[in-house]
């Protein structure tokens, strides 16, 4: 039989009745032909924290971050934020970020290109972008290494143009997908920085990792998703 | 409703700049290959147009695709064989029309000065015209030019069909002239009349030789028709590349997220048809400043549905959940398909019959053939045939709409 996966919930965070700027996951599953990678995923997590998601390779962290941005789709379950159904697909892109594992990034461009391409695509104005790489300029994830070409920029460097991308708009639910992949601890500690600055400041943030040393010291509580060897045996876990 | 209104204008001016963001974007990386293009297609324009106004200069009169000389061996003696002289000679495929003795038109044969001699036997007029029997017409071809006479004996035998037909109703409308009690030679002189209008009616039609479907085979109009179509076509394959190179990726998650499902194929489709003008609107330039063609609109036209067409099948294909390479692989296959299928290698009527109904009816053939029509015509298209040329749009649109979107 094909592995299934397990989910368990390790901390609990809020109580159920508080909406403002809450996620809130109820009963999500997702599966691969008979394979299946989230079964009955139900959580939810307030403004102002991180939540981690932690679990092996090919565990379902990723394909639990890509149903949120709304580039996969989901089989069954009911996601909302702030009270925004994922299916209003308009709404809920415009208040999320999305931080793939991969780059995603145009290696033809520099940092400072790469920003003021990505915020154009996001629909900022003329004016709106200028004001963007003013800022960006003052920003110590960047600023070193605003007129170097992608391709020559470090894995870390990298992960810190990748994150600010993924910030662009200001989103209140913030995904990341291993965004610590490859960077090393001074671009750790400045993204870590970055975002215990937005938590403090209201938003709500997903951060998926392999590594549990870095989401215990980031994170307000981790949500750990397992591979079953068995359905039988998932299901015994499952509430 | 203020406020709806307000978001949607918001959120389409949010559209219109990530999608000037993206297309701009995509022309800036690749701008040098751009510019080598344009210059590259610049150079083999002028060279194009060099070559086309030196041969017009070396031969000032109209060319034809292909001419004929004959000779008319007139031993009638007729107003019949006067009408068919004084017709031939404004016929533009023919070049020169001698009225000569059988031994003359043989003499000219033998020295490969005439294509064909036609022998116009004695009587032949005034025995027709009584409707007896008559000495059959002779057409005597030249056996060292196979390809012109070869395009004669089926123009002729179309006439001979046209006039056996003729012939038959102008005899059966003079035997009904004469039982309805009319005078018997007034009869036959009105008969007379009346065929002879008829067959000037049918002569000043020029049917068969302006408007019919026979075409004679001309190799530069052929290869030129053919190099313009698959120049026209390759911008297709760089749609299916760049739709292969983000397919599934998550850059492209990042463009869905930013953009929507439709902003990125339409961008590509735009880029491929900034590629299109570069390849084909130089080109079309120089063969209309050399008078090759009139117009470069309805060609130009033809030729830009020929590339949405393909590039919209492209951006389906594109998405095929497969290894890139064979994707890739797959959409050459396709192209080298059409490209044999419409004729650009070699002219479909040299397949056998089957594939030949088969060819008529893939998405390049009707190009090929209105383009290569048209530059018998110098560049002119009726509009009609301009827009059938389009019909592949339309599948290809539905496929590219359900298939080549990144949909979640």
């Amino acid at each position: 039989m094909a592995p299934m996966t397990l989910m368990t919930f390790t901390t609990g965070m809020t109580s159920i009745g508080m909406t403002k700027n809450m996620l809130t996951v109820r009963g999500l599953s997702k599966r691969w032909a008979a394979h299946h990678v989230l079964s009955n995923v139900s959580f939810q997590q307030p403004a102002g924290s991180i939540l981690g998601i932690a679990g092996d390779n090919g565990a379902g962290k990723s394909t639990l971050l890509k149903i949120l941005a709304t580039v996969l789709p989901r089989d069954e379950g009911e996601v909302s934020f702030s009270g925004i159904s994922l299916d209003d697909r308009s709404k809920w892109r415009s208040l999320t970020g999305y931080v793939p594992q991969e780059l995603a990034l145009d290696e033809r461009l520099r940092v400072r290109e790469t920003l003021s391409f990505w915020s154009a695509a996001r629909g900022f104005s003329k004016e709106e972008r200028k004001q963007l790489l003013e800022v960006a300029s003052q920003d110590p994830l960047i600023s070193d290494f605003l007129d170097k070409p992608i391709r020559e920029c470090s894995g870390g460097m990298a992960r810190r143009v990748s994150l600010i991308v993924g910030l662009l708009g200001d989103p209140m639910l913030i995904l990341l997908d291993e965004p610590f992949a490859g960077a090393d601890r001074h671009s750790r500690t400045l993204m870590m920085e970055r975002l215990d600055l937005l938590r403090a400041r209201g938003r709500t943030i997903l951060v998926s990792s392999h590594e549990d040393g870095v989401l215990e010291s980031l994170c307000d509580s981790v949500l750990r998703i397992e591979l079953a060897k068995s359905q039988s045996e998932a299901q015994k876990v499952l509430p | 409703m203020n406020a709806s209104f307000a978001g949607k204008a918001s959120s389409f001016r949010k559209k219109l700049t990530g999608f000037f963001a993206y297309f701009t974007h995509e022309l800036r990386v690749s701008k040098v290959a751009l510019l080598l293009a344009l210059g590259a297609i610049i150079l083999l324009s002028v060279a194009v147009r060099s070559i086309a106004l030196n041969e017009k200069s070396a031969d000032p009169v109209t060319p034809v695709d292909f001419s004929v000389s004959a000779s008319i061996v007139d031993e009638d003696r007729s107003l019949l064989g006067q009408l068919l002289i004084s017709y031939l000679e404004d016929v533009r495929y023919v070049s020169a029309i001698h009225n000569d003795s059988f031994d003359t038109a043989m003499r000219r044969i033998e020295d490969n000065e005439i294509v064909v001699a036609l022998r116009l036997p004695p009587q032949l007029f005034e025995l027709a015209r009584t409707g007896s029997e008559v000495e059959p017409v002779e057409l005597w071809l030249n056996p060292r030019m196979p390809a012109e006479s070869g395009q004669i004996a089926v123009l002729v035998r179309q006439y001979a069909t046209a006039f056996n037909h003729l012939y038959g109703n102008i005899f059966g409308y003079q035997k009904l002239y004469v039982e309805l009690g009319g005078d018997y030679n007034d009869s036959w002189r009105k008969a007379t009349n009346h065929s002879m209008n008829v067959l000037i009616m049918y002569l000043d039609r020029d049917r068969y030789v302006k408007e019919g479907d026979l075409l004679s085979f001309n190799i530069l109009n052929h290869v030129l028709t053919g190099v313009l179509i698959v120049f026209s076509l390759l911008p297709a394959m760089g749609v299916l590349a760049g739709t292969i190179r983000i397919s599934g990726t998550a850059y492209e998650d990042r463009l869905l997220l930013s953009l929507g499902s439709g902003i990125p194929g339409l961008t590509r489709l735009l880029i491929g048809a900034v590629w299109w003008a570069i390849l084909i609107v130089p080109p079309l330039i120089a063969l209309s400043g050399s008078e090759v063609i009139r117009s470069i609109l309805p060609i130009g036209f033809v030729l830009l549905a020929s590339y949405f067409a393909t590039a919209l099948l492209m951006l389906a294909l594109g998405r095929v959940k497969a290894p890139g390479m064979t994707v890739l692989q797959a959409g050459w296959l396709v192209l080298f398909l059409w490209i044999v299928m419409g004729g650009i290698l070699y002219p479909t009527s040299l397949f056998p019959d089957w594939l030949n109904k088969i060819a008529h009816y893939t998405p390049v053939y009707p190009a090929m053939r209105s383009i290569y029509r048209s530059l018998f015509q110098q560049g002119l298209m009726p509009f009609k045939t301009v827009l059938m040329t389009a019909w592949p749009i339309i599948p290809a649109s539905v496929l590219a709409f359900v298939f080549g979107r990144r949909r979640v």
